[in-house]
């Protein structure tokens, strides 16, 4: 039968095809395979026949005496986005990029005090507008170039200039445009001038207050200007990884899986004691926990209170907390009419059982916040007093606002519009109190949703009705934020970036002379100008009191409410030791040790 | 036969034309944008509208009629769509907008990991579910038939998220015979070729690998393969039943050909054509059933992936990813179709 | 129909039998099996009881919230550390899962239902037109509502090209008069010439108004349109579009679709609806598609026609009672299917707005404390999904036993 043949034909090609769509882009598939070595084996190259009845490879002691390999490996819930440094944002990303690559400045472990790293000081004259950099001698980069004056400059030129050839057009140099002010003309650092080879003198347009602390970081950390001219715009990503100068080196990165870096042998600070580090992505919490309970990772970050509690009493496992500045809060949108009325924010503010919140969902990993900037960071005013958590009070307060009966029903103050000018909610139009809760699980706010539902539920109790809500996704949320129609209470948090308090107060409330849509359409001219000003106040001692005072101010103004400064639990195996965490920046990997 | 064959071939390219449209209006439907998702907490206006502007996300969708009523024909057709299919038609899926590397490279990863869990998810439903469905029709209202019946009902009812958490909390963490996700440890090596870690352990002899990665599948095979397990023993048994009441297989009863032969030779092949269907079909519903269970085992897939890849805006990654996995579909229905021809003879197709 | 293809393999045999009996027998026969009968039962006890709860257990998941409660594993005896009675335990809030999975069910049933009456209806619509379209020579007047309705739907491209939505009011007319004037003077070549020309004009012309550049182009489809239009290819262009739309959804993973609808829409349980709603679509307009053409080309239908009784009563009459067997099993079958999606939808948190109880997201939520042991807060909604689903698939099978005793799965 002639179909049937045709058939069978036709199945195999589509087979086939299917299984090439598969490998795509794989090694050829019919070709015998190279013979692999069973792994682990230092691999002498004897020419293996057809492996016959030869005594299981296992079984075979190694034929080298060389110690086990000692590896570190790290549970972690998301991937890294790209190991440039240069051209991201997220945690995930840093963690690796600060183990491979290096910053002229680094923070002292613990602190968010910025020392000397890759440069050995850096130096101001007298208006603090030129700073003049004495580098680290002797140091290079994995790929073997060398570290001196001309690589720094590449770098800070690459991320300055939108016309500089490796300044990729399809990446975004996010973090240099907010910290030195913008790229190009705009950017606060006007030239950085080779004095000779292991110096470098950087001029700035104004003073610049944090300069050190923006060395340190993570982001500015330095690339082998010949791995970016190799790689191209393909520099950080999963073929090419990143070439510093750190005291790891880059392995590989399976993508969605995980990352794995070996001890640099040469770095500058002596070898790491650790052989290689495996940063394995293990989205769910709870799956995390059980992997390194089961011995299958060394460490994890991000755990439940439940978790920890069970961590705690386990002999083989212990905890340490990333003291990382961070805050969560609950903010109002000033275009609401209700919120409008400081008694009505003051009810809300007293009607949230923060304690009884903290306690239920975080436990240790948190503490009580009462001001934007955490207590572990300068600026931090230790003499405000929190508002109570008292509902009789709250109905009280909603009585004397005019709303003896509770709320649950607000008015739009002003039109509320989207992007594209589409009236969302009208002037004058009634829509219940709406509570958005964020649509995942932030590092500054876990468990969200559930934490909202507690929120209501307090809110209930002192007659303030709230329908939870949340605007879409992640993608979604930050958008409305941005655009500021979140048309209630809402969450949101921050983590600071390098331990400034203009990186809080100053990127929140800094252009609050105008209505700031991103915040909600808050406004305090006052606010606005004092924070303004502390950012080009040179000398800690004299910008101190001046966030102090605006925090003072956010907290009269009962802006928002403050929930709490979470701490991120890290969990290790009893088998690890020397792990440093840092406050912001990467923590530091050289020390850890694994005892098998 | 041929024409049929290139007919149902050809038929696929509009249905693969829609899918990119479908996929693409969509995800332009959807609310908020990969420049705000991926700009996180900080974005500003200038950083949103740039990241728009190098990824094109600023020109229209479709066709751009401001373009045409300048004249600039052009540019009427220099729009995301079209510039993505002409792409496309080079076989250039482009690149992720949060990573900026190619589609194409991760999917080639990852893909490979949900194809080997769905085929032998499918291989084990198969094995298992169509000898049960025999048994059962063999011995039709047995105490062995009622059960697996009564069993294939429960597994078909089956939330595949919850039933791979029971057998997590069963398996991984009570007993802990089996690990809780990941495809392979993280301290073995194994060289990859096919990204197909039970195929590339076997072809480099890396039986340790091949161990590790059986014990890694076990668990998320189990419960993809529940539930198209229970539909394949029940379809079997039911089609076996109609066909054993045909007069040809009475015919051979009554001719005294032994029970056995009478199963296997007559009745079996006859009842595989309804088989063949439900099992494309189930594999359909196997890929998408993906995104829950590799999100519950952590498993490197393709399905994940595209879900995570909704949230965060990241359009050609969606593209890419359910455009594969739609032509996976299209191919196995075609698959089945033809399959219809090859088991009866009574099928032709002109 | 001319050629066979694989759906015509397995052809459906319906009994011509006199309705009523039909569902009276069926109702027998469904209680008389087993099987439907324990399906029965598991529905009629989650609907009773989640339907009481609903009006008479008040419920208000605003307020329910107890710090010193949280995550308790199941209590029956009230002792000193819990001093009230909780069968399934209590979540990380303190709630009693119990009644939180009572409370539930209100809303996890109510999504099967509700989504799969969507793509009941939308479906069962779009098949039975296809079908119907497809094997049944159409009156005039059907004619002209299909063509005014494809003029309309064709012209929306150059209307939306040239910004001019009167466009598609002039291609839906088009599409009218090339009915009316089928039989008119000329042959069918010059037929197609002139309303491609009458295309061209309405495309081009009104498009004029816009720009010359538009016009051009605008002027070209609407030729294409009028020519396509004056063919009349209706019911078979009909019954074409909608089934390859129905085969382009069906190529979507299914949860994947689901969740992009949902992000579209946004979250909350009418979205989740919705979505469900509309991924169900092609199953049913296929179903319901095949029913209608085998049931078509019995010989009652083709007597029905010749005597001329009207379209619509031929549906009603002959045509519907026979599809919705099939249709009552498939649905039922289908509620079950949905509730599974909607429960996966909430567990990955595009469920139901909290704080309102949602058997998948109840799960979703109380997954992360499963590795401190909190098995109860992830075991019992689970246990509720599954017997929901069971109990649609246990009648659903005995629906189709009893209905028809051929069809069996």
């Amino acid at each position: 039968m002639k179909g049937k043949s045709l058939f069978i034909l036709l199945a195999a090609i589509t087979i086939l095809s299917m299984v090439l769509a598969a490998c795509g882009g794989g090694a050829a598939t019919t070709e015998a395979p190279p013979v692999e070595q069973p792994t682990e084996e230092a691999a002498p190259p004897v020419e293996e026949p057809a492996p016959t009845e030869e005594p299981a490879p296992t079984e075979a002691p190694p034929p080298t005496e060389a110690p086990q390999a000692s590896v570190f490996i790290f549970g972690r819930g998301g991937d890294s986005v790209s190991l440039d440094p240069a051209i991201v944002t997220d945690g995930e990303s840093f963690r690796v990029t600060g183990q491979i690559l290096e910053s002229l400045y680094t923070f002292a472990p613990g602190t968010t005090n910025p020392i000397p790293n890759l440069a050995e000081e850096c130096m101001p004259n007298e208006s603090a507008t030129e700073w003049t950099c004495t580098l680290r001698q002797g140091v290079k980069f994995h790929d073997g170039t060398d570290f001196n004056a001309d690589a720094v400059i590449f770098n800070f030129e690459r991320w300055r200039f939108t016309d500089n050839p490796y300044h990729f057009p399809e990446q975004v140099f996010e973090y240099y445009e907010a910290m030195f002010g913008g790229f190009d003309d705009a950017s606060i650092i006007t030239s950085v001038e080779k004095l000779d080879e292991y110096t470098v003198k950087f001029t700035l347009s104004a003073p610049l207050a944090p300069f050190l602390a923006n060395l340190a970081m993570d982001i500015f950390a330095i690339s082998s200007p010949a791995a970016i001219e190799k790689y191209g715009a393909d520099y950080g990503t999963p073929a090419a990884g990143a070439v510093g100068t750190g005291p790891f080196v880059f392995k590989e990165w399976v993508e969605g899986d995980h990352i794995s870096v070996t001890a640099n042998e040469e770095w500058w600070g002596g070898r790491a004691k650790v052989d290689e580090i495996i940063w394995r992505v293990i989205a769910d919490e709870s799956a995390r926990y059980l992997a390194l309970k089961a011995g299958d990772i060394d460490g994890l970050e991000q755990a439940t209170v439940e978790d920890l509690a069970d961590a705690e009493n386990n002999p083989d496992l212990y905890i340490l907390r990333k003291d990382q500045p961070t805050t969560a809060y609950l903010a109002f949108n000033y275009k609401i009419q209700e919120f409008q009325d400081p008694k009505v924010r003051e009810a809300i503010a007293h009607a949230i059982n923060k304690q009884g919140i903290m306690e239920n969902f975080f436990g240790e990993n948190a503490d009580l916040a009462t001001t934007l900037i955490p207590s572990s960071m300068w600026g931090y005013n230790d003499t405000i007093e929190d508002w109570t958590y008292d509902p009789e009070l709250s109905k009280q307060l909603l009585t004397e606002a005019g709303f003896p009966d509770g709320l649950s029903e607000v008015t739009i103050a002003e039109d509320i519009v989207d992007a594209d000018n589409n009236v969302l909610f009208k002037a004058g139009d009634k829509i219940p109190l709406r509570l958005y809760y964020l649509p995942i699980s932030r590092f500054y706010f876990p468990t969200p949703k559930e934490v909202g539902e507690a929120m209501a539920a307090d809110l209930a109790n002192a007659g303030i009705n709230v329908e939870m809500t949340t605007e879409g996704d992640w993608a979604t949320y930050l958008a409305a934020r941005r655009e500021g129609r979140l048309a209630g209470l809402y969450q949101l948090g921050w983590g600071g970036d390098n331990g400034d308090p203009d990186n809080f107060t100053g990127y929140f409330f800094g252009g609050g002379a105008e209505p700031i849509q991103r915040e909600g359409w808050y406004q305090n001219p006052t606010l606005a100008e004092l924070l303004n000003q502390a950012l080009v106040t040179p000398g800690q001692e004299n910008r101190d009191p001046m966030y102090k005072e605006a925090e003072q101010i956010l907290h009269d103004d009962i802006a928002r409410i403050w929930l709490f400064h979470t701490r991120v639990p890290l969990i290790f195996s009893a088998k690890v030791q020397g792990y440093q965490p840092q406050m912001v920046d990467a923590d530091n990997y050289q020390d850890v040790t694994v005892t098998p | 036969m041929v024409r049929y064959v290139i007919r149902r071939l050809i038929s696929i390219i509009p249905t693969i034309l829609g899918v990119t449209i479908v996929v693409f209006m969509f995800l332009r439907l959807i609310p908020g944008d990969p420049a705000v998702a991926m700009l996180g907490e900080h974005a500003t206006e200038e950083n949103v509208a740039r990241i728009r502007e190098q990824f094109g996300l600023n020109r229209p969708v479709f066709l751009d009629r401001e373009a045409l009523k300048q004249g600039d024909l052009k540019g009427f057709f220099n729009t995301q769509y079209l510039l993505y299919l002409g792409r496309l038609l080079r076989g250039d899926l482009g690149n992720s907008i949060h990573r900026r590397i190619p589609v194409a490279e991760t999917l080639a990863q990852r893909f490979p990991a949900t194809m080997e869990l769905a085929f032998f998810s499918m291989f084990i439903a198969i094995i298992i579910g169509v000898p049960v469905g025999i048994i059962s029709a063999a011995r039709r209202n047995s105490v062995l038939d009622s059960t697996t019946m009564v069993g294939s009902l429960v597994g078909v009812s089956m939330p595949i998220f919850w039933l791979g958490i029971m057998l997590i909390m069963l398996f991984a963490v009570t007993l802990q015979w089996l690990p809780a996700g990941g495809r392979l440890d993280s301290g073995i090596e194994l060289k990859t070729i096919t990204n197909f870690h039970l195929i590339d352990s076997l072809i480099t002899l890396n039986f340790a690998a091949f161990v590790n990665a059986l014990q890694h599948i076990i668990l998320p095979t189990i419960a993809l393969a529940t539930i198209p397990m229970a539909v394949i023993a029940r379809m079997t048994r039911s089609s076996m039943l109609d066909v054993m009441q045909e007069d040809y297989v009475r015919t051979a009863h009554a001719k005294g050909v032994a029970e056995r032969s009478v199963l296997y030779k007559h009745a079996l092949k006859n009842a595989f054509l309804p088989i063949i269907t439900i099992i494309g079909l189930q594999f359909g519903l196997l890929l998408a059933g993906a995104v829950l269970t590799e999100t519950i085992f952590s498993w490197p897939g393709i399905g994940k992936w595209v879900y995570d890849s909704i949230l965060s805006r990241d359009y050609p990654i969606v593209q890419g990813g359910t455009l594969l996995i739609a032509f996976i579909f299209v191919l196995i229905n075609l698959l089945v179709d033809i399959s219809y021809g090859y088991l009866d003879p009574r099928i032709h197709y002109d | 129909m001319a050629e066979a293809t694989p759906s015509d393999i397995v052809r459906i045999d319906y009994a011509v039998r006199e309705h009523r009996s039909l569902w009276v027998d069926a109702w027998r026969q469904l209680i008389s099996s087993r099987t439907a009968r324990a399906g029965l039962l598991i529905i009629s006890v989650l609907i009773l009881s989640t339907v009481l709860a609903h009006y008479f257990w008040e419920y208000n998941p605003k307020t329910d919230l107890d710090y010193t409660l949280k995550l308790k594993p199941p209590t029956l005896i009230p002792n000193e550390e819990v001093p009230s009675v909780h069968i399934f335990g209590t979540d990380k809030l303190g709630r009693d899962i119990f009644r939180r999975v009572v409370h539930g069910g209100w809303n996890t049933l109510r999504v099967g239902v509700i989504a799969v009456t969507i793509s009941l209806f939308v479906g069962g619509l779009l098949g039975m037109l296809a079908g119907f379209f497809e094997s049944i020579e159409m009156t005039r007047l059907e004619k002209i509502f299909l063509l005014t309705f494809l003029g309309g739907l064709m012209g929306f491209i150059p209307a939306w090209i040239a910004e001019q939505p009167v466009q598609i009011v002039l291609f839906a007319i088009l599409g009218a008069t090339t009915v009316i004037f089928e039989n008119f003077l000329i042959g069918k070549p010059a037929r197609t010439i002139l309303f491609g020309a009458i295309g061209l004009f309405i495309g081009g012309g009104l498009a004029l108004f816009t720009s010359p550049y538009t016009a051009i182009v605008t002027g070209i489809l609407g030729g294409l349109i009028g020519a396509a239009l004056s063919l009349q290819l209706g019911g078979s262009l009909y019954s074409n579009v909608t089934m390859r739309a129905m085969d382009i959804v069906l190529a979507f993973p299914s949860y994947l679709l689901a969740i992009a609808i949902v992000a579209f829409l946004g979250t909350g349980l009418e979205k989740g609806m919705i979505a469900i709603g509309i991924v169900g679509i092609p199953i049913y307009a296929r179903l319901v598609r095949s029913s209608v053409l085998s049931v078509t080309q019995k010989e009652y239908i083709l007597a029905a026609q010749s005597v001329g009784e009207d379209h619509g009563r031929i549906i009603f009459r002959h045509i519907f009672p026979n599809v919705l067997s099939p249709l009552t099993v498939q649905a039922t079958l289908g509620i079950g299917s949905a509730i599974l999606t909607a429960a996966a939808l909430g567990f990955l948190g595009l469920g139901a707005v909290p704080p309102e109880p949602e058997w998948g997201a109840m799960l979703g939520d109380s997954y992360k404390y499963l590795s401190s042991g909190a098995w109860w807060a992830v075991v019992f909604p689970g246990v509720m999904i599954m017997l929901a689903v069971l109990g649609f698939n246990l009648l659903g099978d005995g629906l189709r036993d009893a209905l028809d005793p051929k069809m069996r799965v």
